[in-house]
């Protein structure tokens, strides 16, 4: 199968912008599921709520979806660099920042010039660690994570041990509103914002190559480990925001949310096409995901389905939502024949 | 991924086994009374549930897989003993049907993952809440009932077996063991799951079929998760919605600490007994030093990590050009 | 290239051990600018090892480099080695399938956080280096999967090419190429050549390295040879590079199998490929029969539908046995009434690599050595003893990881596995790539032994000369269909050449 061009090489920009479109599907093919899932998710959760579009329904629900939504996004980053990347410490970890910030900074040290390098530079750390240990220690990557999901949800324990504490005020914001903005929207604008930047380096692309065809990466000068701990590092960061947003929705410190997120925030990774084996899929397919992921719990509870179901449900769809994904892309490669 | 052996093979296997010696000189050393019979065969017995719940993981994972339900099933196991014992049936009906549920959840799970051809990790996650949402719609979040005596006797460490000083679990271990490397070694399907975990491509081409492999070796994962919930219910005497819960991550820690790849086909079963070992030897002598039980947990994520460290490390890319 | 200059590569006294092995032991290699020097060596004389020292893969034991003015032991990476303007092209075809191509070509070229060279920049050079390989134009942003392996290998040779550098490795980067394409690397090669250019062109086939190469250096149990001054032909190449006894072999009178009608065993009927014509196609009991043809012109799948891999579009496969015919829609079922393929890529679609030798053998006939329900391990390593004899396979010990043996030897203890299925016919994709010169005839007796004992032989082949000497009748394909069909004396390498370019003979 070869493709060939079938035009010569001066191209008019209509021409030229009509040989892209199919490779730009080609490349984003991998969300569409999540996007059309995304639209039914709304349509019927519009439906079952009086009032959707009004303040008091939307700014909850954007600010209850945000952890999870950032989440997925900081989860789908080491999943991309591939080699059996991927990062489950990530709720943990927003769950001790959440304890930390509530517990451990009280009263006066709850300014923004001490409680946004504290939960970012705890993040960074954590993924700076993660990161060297799996990309140059070269140890597998669910262990290590493994290992940082138990060591930060038992922090997180022994922090809070029943002591009280409240959230900074000018935190709480990211759970309402952010002068008009709904402060779910700041918390992943900011995320966003920084990928944005990021896609912007070689550094974007190399993360993929690095997934896709590590030994081509390698021999073609990459720094394959740099590339790797770096993806941890980014995850971790991002988590970090995620326990920012946590901690303005909640207002107080809750210990026992992290492990939860974390195989609500893969799954939503997995729903939003990102393969578990590299090189393929992306943020705007997590984005999706962890937005269909809330959806569907805010819709099971709008439907007034008995909470006990509501467990049930979530594993039915994510299975299905997954086996669809895989319809549609084509697998995880390295099954099968060819 | 593929994890560097030495010239024969053995390495990671001595190395867990050392580490398991370790364990136990220090055991010795720091706890009292530590060398005696009655200490020793409880240690076999706690090891036991998490040993027999790790041979399904071991093999899902020599296969390249990973089962990440085995806690629902075996929270499921438990709770429905309960449920059904309340209800006056008789028990080996019950087991029967529980079985034959587990293995049934486990063939979908792999059924699943192979025709979608998706990642298991996702597929057992994914199962295994809805097995557990199902649960809790089921029992409406309070499970009732009772365990048959003969399942707590078998389970409880001090019991033995008539005229062997061994709990009955142990002996339920040694089955499912002796069961499980047979399985591996000596016939067609453990070695046709060992060429898949080695090369899913060059195991097609050999005429291994692929579907048989994930829905075998996911139908026995369901399978030791159930007797693993049997001893479990017997070990607890009640049916509690979370007591599968520990063994999300137990599994696959034991399954690596063993040293068997997460790659697959590389590994076994007698590893795992091995990496089984650690762990209770290592949580038993964070307990004996009053550690609490969250700081044990900080200890069992490092200790993972640093283990892994001296046997577990991946190939430099360079040695994959 | 204009502009750059062009140092010359100086390699002193490399070596290089894995453990016990030593892979190069005594490496000199002087590259000019300006000229091609050409290297040849079997599987196992270090060529392998001497292109990861060179490239920034691994480091030597000891010895030197000397690039563009300095002198370093090694070095540390692949972004060391092309910082000192070494590009490199390895044997295996490197790609990011999921990237664009150029994406591809541009791997490596940038630091992490600013691009050296702005896309826009970038994207004419890209798009004419890639013209100037391909002879045509290739969609910059086309995804890598959707190409063929041809433009996949031309994809890794911009890469390297179009970082400038000032010494170039080429390992067997024609071996995914057809002649069309070959023709203008070599063209590619020489311009390059006389702007200065260092290069090192590495390669099994010996009328490339003549065609091409100013010099020659023979590699050879670790250690760089050049063959005797006026010894620039083949036998003197051959004789360089192989002990006397295998030379013997490889340079003996080929043999041509003599051709004798057979059972009808195995039936292509009406069989379409795309947009090929029908292909109609029987396989006799000792007969060996040749598919060859251009790169993807058809013949790999057309051999995939015989075995029941991959489905025709049109058409059906039919196996003849005695009693009956029986469809043949998959692999197994083709395995079933013994009909046996090997496929080409052997690291990833052949050997199980994290397997001893034993299982590598004999996974598809376990049943064959059941007791009681249980294996036989004995039985198994028994099996695999005759056929370690039968086959003169080296360093195969029954627990032997299969990784340990050599690319030949590997490939042995494939085709042993498939004939202990006792087969009635045999499906062979490309049996003798990257296999040195004394296997490959060890390779070729074997293959005429079985059809001597009725086994229908087919064969994907892309060197003329196997074609031409292990074959009763070759099959020519273009563009999906069949070209050519040659029986007997027929068979010949023009004739080969001349119909894989769509003219008859």
């Amino acid at each position: 199968m070869s493709a060939v061009a079938k035009r010569p090489a001066r191209l008019a920009l209509a021409t030229r912008i009509e040989a892209r479109v199919p490779w730009a599907w080609h490349r984003y093919r991998y969300a569409a599921l999540a996007y059309g899932l995304l639209v039914v998710l709304l349509a019927v959760n519009v439906a079952l709520s009086e009032r959707f579009f009004t303040e008091a329904v939307l700014v909850p629900l954007i600010a209850g979806a945000a952890p999870l939504v950032i989440l997925t996004i900081a989860s789908t980053v080491p999943m991309i660099a591939g080699n059996g990347g991927i990062d489950i410490s990530v709720g943990p970890l927003a769950g001790l920042v959440n304890v930390v910030l509530v517990v451990g900074l009280a009263g006066e040290s709850s300014s923004p010039a001490v409680v946004l390098p504290v939960a970012l530079g705890m993040g960074l750390v954590s993924g700076a660690v993660i990161g060297f240990l799996v990309a140059y220690v070269r140890l597998a990557p669910i262990v290590v994570t493994l290992g940082a999901y138990l060591i930060y949800a038992a922090l997180a324990q022994v922090i809070f041990a029943d002591r009280g504490g409240t959230a900074p005020e000018w935190l709480t914001h990211l759970g309402d509103k952010v002068g008009p903005v709904p402060g779910g929207f700041v918390s992943i604008a900011i995320v966003l914002a920084a990928w944005l930047v990021l896609s912007r380096t070689p550094f974007y692309r190399y993360l993929f190559a690095v997934g896709d065809g590590e030994v081509a990466a390698y021999t073609a000068g990459v720094p394959v480990a740099l590339v790797r701990a770096a993806a941890y590092a980014i995850a971790g960061v991002f988590a970090a925001v995620a326990g920012l947003a946590l901690t303005g929705l909640i207002a107080a410190a809750d210990p026992k949310i992290g492990p939860t997120l974390t195989l609500t925030a893969i799954a939503g990774a997995a729903l939003g096409g990102t393969s578990l084996a590299g090189g393929r899929g992306g943020v705007l397919g997590a984005l999706a995901g962890g937005a269909c992921v809330y959806l569907i719990q805010n819709a099971l509870s709008l439907m007034g389905i008995d909470s006990y179901w509501v467990t049930f449900s979530f594993g039915a769809i994510l299975v299905l939502g997954i086996a669809l994904n895989g319809l549609v892309t084509g697998g995880v490669k390295r099954r099968g024949i060819a | 991924m593929s994890l560097r052996l030495s010239a024969t093979g053995l390495g990671p296997a001595v190395l867990a086994w050392l580490c398991v010696a370790v364990l136990l000189i220090a055991a010795g050393a720091l706890i009292d009374g530590f060398y005696t019979w009655p200490s020793i065969r409880s240690v076999f017995a706690l090891t036991a549930i998490l040993g027999i719940a790790a041979a399904g993981q071991t093999i899902a994972v020599v296969m390249g897989g990973i089962d990440l339900s085995i806690p629902a099933l075996m929270t499921l196991t438990a709770v429905a003993i309960n449920e059904f014992t309340g209800r006056g049936w008789p028990i080996v009906p019950v087991l029967v049907l529980i079985a034959v549920v587990c293995v049934g959840v486990g063939a979908l799970n792999g059924l699943l993952s192979a025709v979608f051809r998706v990642h298991p990790l996702i597929i057992t996650l994914g199962v295994g809440f809805m097995v557990g949402g199902l649960l809790l719609a089921w029992t409406q979040g309070k499970p009732e009932g009772s365990v048959p005596e003969f399942i707590t006797d078998a389970a409880a460490a001090a019991s033995t077996m008539g005229p062997i000083p061994l709990p009955p679990v142990v002996a339920v271990w040694a089955a499912v063991a002796v069961l499980t490397i047979v399985m591996a070694r000596r016939t067609g399907f453990g070695r046709r799951v060992y060429a898949y975990g080695s090369s899913p491509r060059a195991a097609e081409y050999a005429l291994v079929r692929p579907r048989r492999i994930w829905v075998g070796v996911f139908a026995f994962s369901g399978f030791t998760a159930f007797v693993a919930g049997v001893m479990l219910a017997g070990f607890t005497g009640y049916g509690d919605l979370s007591v599968g819960e520990p063994y999300l991550f137990n599994t696959v820690a034991a399954v690596v600490l063993g040293g068997t790849s997460l790659l697959g086909g590389r590994g076994g079963y007698g590893r795992t007994i091995a990496g089984a070992l650690m762990l209770t030897l290592a949580q038993l002598l964070l307990v004996s030093q009053g550690v609490e039980q969250s700081v044990q947990q900080v200890a069992l994520g490092v200790l993972i990590v640093v283990f892994v460290a001296f046997y577990g490390r991946d190939l430099h890319v360079r040695d994959r050009v | 290239m204009a502009g750059t200059t062009h140092i010359p590569l100086t390699a002193r006294g490399l070596h290089k051990s894995y453990g016990a092995t030593r892979a190069v032991v005594a490496a000199d290699l002087e590259l000019r600018p300006g000229s091609i020097v050409g290297m040849v060596g079997e599987n196992g004389s270090g060529k392998s090892t001497l292109v990861k020292l060179l490239s920034g893969v691994t480091r030597p034991d000891g010895g030197e480099i000397a690039v563009g003015g300095s002198t370093v032991a090694g070095f540390r990476d692949p972004a060391a080695a092309a910082a000192a303007g070494i590009g490199t092209v390895f044997q295996e075809i490197l790609v990011a399938p999921a990237r664009s191509v150029y994406e591809n070509v541009v791997l490596g070229a940038d630091g992490l956080v600013r691009r050296r060279e702005s896309d826009d920049a970038r994207r004419g050079r890209v798009a004419a280096t890639l013209r100037s390989l391909a002879g045509r134009e290739l969609d910059l942003d086309a995804p890598v999967e959707t190409l063929g392996i041809a433009e996949r290998q031309l994809v890794t040779i911009a890469r390297a090419l179009i970082r400038e550098p000032r010494v170039l490795v080429l390992d067997e980067s024609t071996s995914s190429l057809d002649v069309a394409d070959r023709d203008r690397l070599f063209a590619c090669c020489r311009r390059l050549r006389d702007e200065g250019l260092a290069l090192l062109f590495i390669t099994h086939r010996l009328e490339e390295l003549l065609s091409l190469a100013d010099r020659i250096v023979v590699i050879r149990d670790g250690e760089t040879v050049e063959p005797p001054a006026g010894g620039v032909t083949r036998e003197g190449i051959l004789r360089a590079m192989t002990r006397a006894g295998a030379a013997a072999a490889a340079a003996a009178p080929r043999e041509r199998h003599e051709a004798r009608p057979g059972r009808p065993l195995l039936c292509a009927d009406g069989v379409t490929l795309g947009s090929g014509r029908p292909i109609d196609l029987t396989l006799e009991s000792g007969r060996i029969v040749g598919l060859a043809g251009l790169e993807g012109h058809g013949q790999e799948r057309f051999l995939q539908v015989l075995a029941g891999a991959d489905r025709p579009d049109g058409g059906r496969v039919v196996r003849i046995g005695d009693e009956r015919e029986t469809p043949i829609e998959s692999l197994r079922a083709a395995a079933k009434h013994g009909v046996v393929y090997l496929p080409r890529d052997r690291g990833r679609a052949g050997i199980l690599p994290a397997l001893p030798v034993l299982d590598n053998f004999a996974l598809p006939t376990l049943a064959r050595s059941r007791r009681l329900g249980l294996l036989s391990v004995r039985s198994m390593a028994r099996r695999l003893d005759a056929a370690r004899d039968a086959l003169h396979i080296r360093n195969a010990g029954a627990r032997t990881p299969i990784t340990n043996l050599s690319g030949g030897n590997q490939q042995k203890v494939l085709i042993a596995r498939w004939l202990a299925a006792e087969p009635a016919v045999l499906l062979l994709d490309d049996p003798t790539r990257g296999v040195d010169l004394p296997t490959k005839a060890d390779l070729h007796a074997l293959l005429r032994r079985q059809a001597r004992e009725g086994v229908a032989v087919a064969l994907v082949s892309t060197e003329l000369e196997e074609l031409e000497s292990v074959c009763d009748s070759v099959l020519v394909f273009h563009d999906h269909g069949i070209a050519a069909r040659l029986d007997g004396a027929e068979v010949t390498r023009d004739a080969i050449l001349e119909a894989m370019f769509g003219r008859r003979a």
